[in-house]
């Protein structure tokens, strides 16, 4: 399965694409913001993990943006952020992420939310 | 019955005293005159004269009134710009320092075991297998070494907003500096915290990520559940 990761922070591509690694994940690429994960998917992207706090376009708009695009709709999608108040993860639950994982994250949580997904998930 | 000699030194001092006391009077008065004097004759020499003064006077008492509210309203700015934004900035300060003693502290612990391990390999003479387990566990600690390393994106974000707060500080002075010495503002501020805008989260920090994944986790399905049913 292909993944697209994006983040703003070259350190935090790098961890969760080490960490994808980890639990045997290799097939990943990497976008620096919304704008440029939007150019960059496809049809061959089965799993995207975004962060939230970005310049240009964020992990939010990001979502609005994917889940409105054809072939985008139903990819699970995992927000990976700091952002922890109950308001921002409702606003993320309604901007259409299927799942919410807090920075600083562990490998066993980020499979956990990966396993527990099904692979051609509805947005929630 | 023989009389006692009068010290008239001393019963001259009183006098003596309340003389100096009047010239003083009337060396200071003869001033005060002299003052009055000038100030009539200057206000006599001025455009109007008389009839200008009162008007002067109460140009001026206008002027203080505004430089009194100005600076009332310079107190306030300040007090909004510095004691609040300091006192956060200080937190912020802070936790980044304990975040990051948390982190080192952490990845030293993680090599010191990744040493350990390498040391147990290299001593090992027993099987292939056992060999296989070590260095398998060698690779989690590195691994483990790498997530602590995420520290580094939380401290930069709460630097993030710690740089928005001394932008805002540094406007609010701005306003402060434009009402008394406007020309002491030369280059206008750089757009910072439009830079930053959306680049951080105020709330990022490093601790108690467990607890605080739970709750998520529980906010998470509370929101999903209406939609979903």
């Amino acid at each position: 399965m292909k993944f697209l990761v994006i983040d703003d922070s070259p350190t935090m591509l790098r961890i969760v694409a080490n960490t994808l690694e980890r639990i045997g994940y290799t097939d990943i690429v990497k976008a620096n913001d919304g704008a440029e994960a939007l150019a960059k998917f496809d049809a061959s992207i089965g799993f995207i993990i975004t962060a939230w706090n970005m310049p240009k376009m964020n992990g939010l708009e990001f979502t609005i943006a994917l889940r409105a695009t054809p072939g985008g709709e139903f990819v699970p999608l995992l927000m990976v952020t700091a952002r922890s108040a109950s308001e921002d993860i409702a606003r993320a639950v309604e901007a259409g992420v299927s799942n919410y994982i807090l920075k600083p994250f562990t490998a066993p949580v980020l499979k956990e939310k990966i396993d527990a997904m099904p692979l051609s998930a509805v947005p929630a | 019955m023989k009389a006692t000699p009068l010290d008239l030194s001393r019963a001259d001092a009183p006098k003596r005293l309340v003389d100096h006391a009047l010239e003083e009077l009337t060396a200071s008065g003869a001033q005060l005159d002299r003052d009055a004097r000038d100030f009539v004759s200057h206000v006599c020499n001025q455009p109007g004269g008389f009839d200008a003064l009162s008007r002067t006077l109460l140009r001026a008492y206008a002027e203080s009134v505004g430089i009194a509210e100005r600076m009332r309203e310079g107190r306030t700015v300040m007090g909004q710009a510095t004691i609040e934004k300091l006192h956060l900035m200080d937190g912020k300060l802070g936790e980044i320092s304990s975040a990051t003693e948390v982190a080192t502290t952490d990845i030293l612990n993680g090599l010191n075991r990744s040493v350990e391990l390498v040391d147990a390999v290299l001593e090992d003479d027993g099987t292939a297998a056992g060999r296989a387990v070590a260095l398998t566990n060698l690779r989690d600690e590195l691994y483990g070494v790498m997530e602590h390393l995420q520290f580094q994106d939380i401290t930069a974000q709460q630097l993030k907003h710690m740089s928005s707060l001394l932008y805002e500080i540094r406007s609010r002075m701005n306003v402060l500096v434009k009402v008394f010495a406007p020309y002491l503002i030369s280059d206008p501020l750089a757009p910072v915290a439009q830079a930053l805008a959306g680049t951080f989260d105020p709330d990022a920090t490093t601790a108690n990520v467990t607890a605080r994944q739970a709750v998520a986790d529980e906010v998470y399905e509370t929101f999903k559940v209406p939609k979903s049913a």
